[in-house]
């Protein structure tokens, strides 16, 4: 349909200028030649053929790339929102319960930390952001900040062992959820500030 | 004969906390049972023991403080950094943990 329009506006066009050439010759000094000189100016050829490769270059190669660091830019936009979104409801299935299988918590972190370090690599890998910057550092040492509050229990103080965890169900402290939810509610800046980034 | 401990296989796919009064495959059972026992003989033939931690649900901080760090309360920092390999393709960055909780090992 689009090119349908195109056509149509094309003749449209060609028609007018058509029509504008025959009023200037009719009302102006100033006449068109009906001829045309097939003279050929090597500078000017060239001229015409750097213009026609860089038009080439532009909307294929460019625009090609533009769009390919779009797409990628867009993946892992979602990657960390799902991310987000993962952890927040892997956190409050483990908040809303009284006590929780210690190794289903082990499991959560696992796969949360894993799916975090994965992300990141992939932005490292593709360069959008440097290995050393501080959102990845950071982000890794909350996700890691969050796996020790919840996967921790002291060691024997005087053979008096902890009661964190009892015959594998661990108990989580208020005070323990507490600071979970802090870490989280810094993970969600670090990926707000990522997003920004990447979006740049 | 080559010294290797594939944890999901010779202990647990879900291993659990610190003690063994905190529930089953406790890291000091783990360490107590299989990991000295094998650490002995490496040292003993001057070989180095590898663990693999690849295959289970996922690890706790105290679960490999107690195995890594208590092993290293037992034998030494230097020579378990020295006598321990860890393979962890899954999670890579536990064998950072893991360096520091040796590292970090007070006994």
């Amino acid at each position: 349909m689009d090119k349908i329009l195109a056509a149509i506006f094309g003749l449209v066009l060609f028609g007018f200028g058509f029509i504008g050439k025959h009023f200037i010759d009719s009302y102006n000094v100033i006449s068109f030649s009906d001829t045309i000189n097939w003279e050929v100016n090597p500078f000017g050829f060239l001229s015409l053929l750097v213009t026609v490769l860089l038009a080439i270059y532009v909307t294929r190669t460019l625009s090609k790339k533009n769009e390919k660091e779009k797409i990628e830019s867009e993946l892992l936009i979602n990657y960390l929102l799902q991310f987000k979104e993962d952890l927040l409801n892997r956190f409050q299935y483990i908040s809303s319960q009284d006590n929780i299988q210690q190794t289903k918590i082990n499991s959560d972190c696992k796969i949360l930390r894993k799916r975090l370090h994965s992300i990141l690599e992939l932005a490292v890998d593709n360069n959008y952001i440097g290995q050393d910057d501080q959102i990845i550092n950071n982000l890794k040492e909350k996700i890691r900040e969050i796996w020790e509050i919840l996967t921790d229990t002291p060691q024997k103080p005087n053979g008096k062992t902890s009661k964190g965890v009892t015959d594998g169900m661990a108990i989580l402290r208020t005070d323990r959820l507490n600071k979970v939810e802090t870490s989280i509610i810094d993970i969600e800046k670090l990926i707000f500030n990522f997003i920004i980034k990447l979006k740049k | 004969m080559e010294h290797f401990i594939k944890l999901s296989k010779d202990f647990s796919i879900a291993p659990g906390s610190r003690y063994p009064d905190e529930g089953d495959h406790s890291g000091e059972e783990f360490r107590k049972n299989l990991l000295v026992p094998a650490f002995k003989k490496c040292l003993e033939t001057s070989e180095v023991l590898t663990v693999d931690l690849d295959g289970t649900l996922g690890y706790g901080t105290s679960f490999l403080e107690e195995v890594f760090g208590g092993l290293a309360r037992d034998f030494g920092i230097q020579s378990v950094l020295t006598s321990i390999t860890i393979i962890s393709n899954e999670e890579e960055y536990l064998k950072e943990d893991i360096i520091e909780y040796i590292k970090n090992a007070n006994g």
